[in-house]
């Protein structure tokens, strides 16, 4: 298995015969927040990209098909930010629910 | 792009696009209606040089109305009808081509589609981030 675009989150795809918890490469010292964060700036600059990419195609200075990925990008890199987001806040919701 | 409005310049400039293309489309309609009237000129519009008019919006007034009494410059052209042009001396032609005429609508058409689509596109992710992920 290929690494899927490493544009959106960089995050590593391992091989599918790799998976265990050794084989994964360390965080490289990130925080999560600092994960989120950077994460969230790469949805808004891949935002920013499919913009100039539908204008571009408007003015038939970029092909169909890759206005069209641009978009989509934008769209998937979106959709599993705002899910992230949610399961974050779930965990959270469920720490702060739990007794000691 | 541009800044922190919830409707930016892109979305703007799609809907440009679609009246752009939109007018060009009745350009055309006519053209190829009239395909068999004597002494018609076939009409049409340069889209990108009618989108940036239509961007840059009217052009500002030149003359001032610093009195009462002045008169009115009257109504600002409409940019998209004003760059429309006869094609008769572009192709030196004296009537309509019936293929050029064809291959502009159906080029046309596709612009229209596409940029309607690449709306939708847009303002589906707009949506889902408003519904936090809900449709």
């Amino acid at each position: 298995m290929n690494p899927v675009n490493n544009r959106f989150f960089s995050l590593p795809v391992a091989d599918t015969g790799q998976i265990s918890a050794t084989a994964l490469p360390p965080f490289s010292g990130m925080s999560f927040s600092e994960r989120l964060n950077s994460a969230v700036r790469e949805v808004n600059t891949l935002q920013n990209v499919s913009d100039l990419a539908a204008e571009k195609v408007m003015l038939g200075e970029l092909d169909l098909h890759e206005g069209m990925m641009a978009l989509q990008e934008a769209d998937l890199s979106m959709r599993l930010l705002v899910q992230t987001r949610s399961k974050a806040l779930e965990a959270y919701k469920e720490i702060m629910h739990m007794q000691f | 792009m541009g800044g922190h409005r919830l409707f930016d310049s892109t979305y703007n400039m799609m809907g440009k696009g679609l009246d752009v293309s939109s007018f060009r489309h009745s350009l055309i309609s006519a053209n190829v209606a009239n395909v068999d009237t004597i002494h018609y000129k076939p009409r049409d519009l340069d889209f990108n040089a009618t989108l940036k008019q239509a961007m840059a919006g009217p052009p500002p007034r030149e003359v001032a109305m610093t009195h009462e009494k002045h008169l009115d410059a009257g109504p600002l052209p409409d940019p998209i009808r004003a760059s429309i042009y006869d094609n008769a001396d572009a192709y030196h032609l004296d009537s309509v081509d019936i293929d050029e005429e064809m291959s502009n609508l159906v080029e046309n058409n596709m612009k229209y589609r596409t940029t309607a689509e690449m709306m939708v596109r847009k303002m589906t992710i707009l949506r889902h981030a408003i519904a936090e992920g809900g449709s």
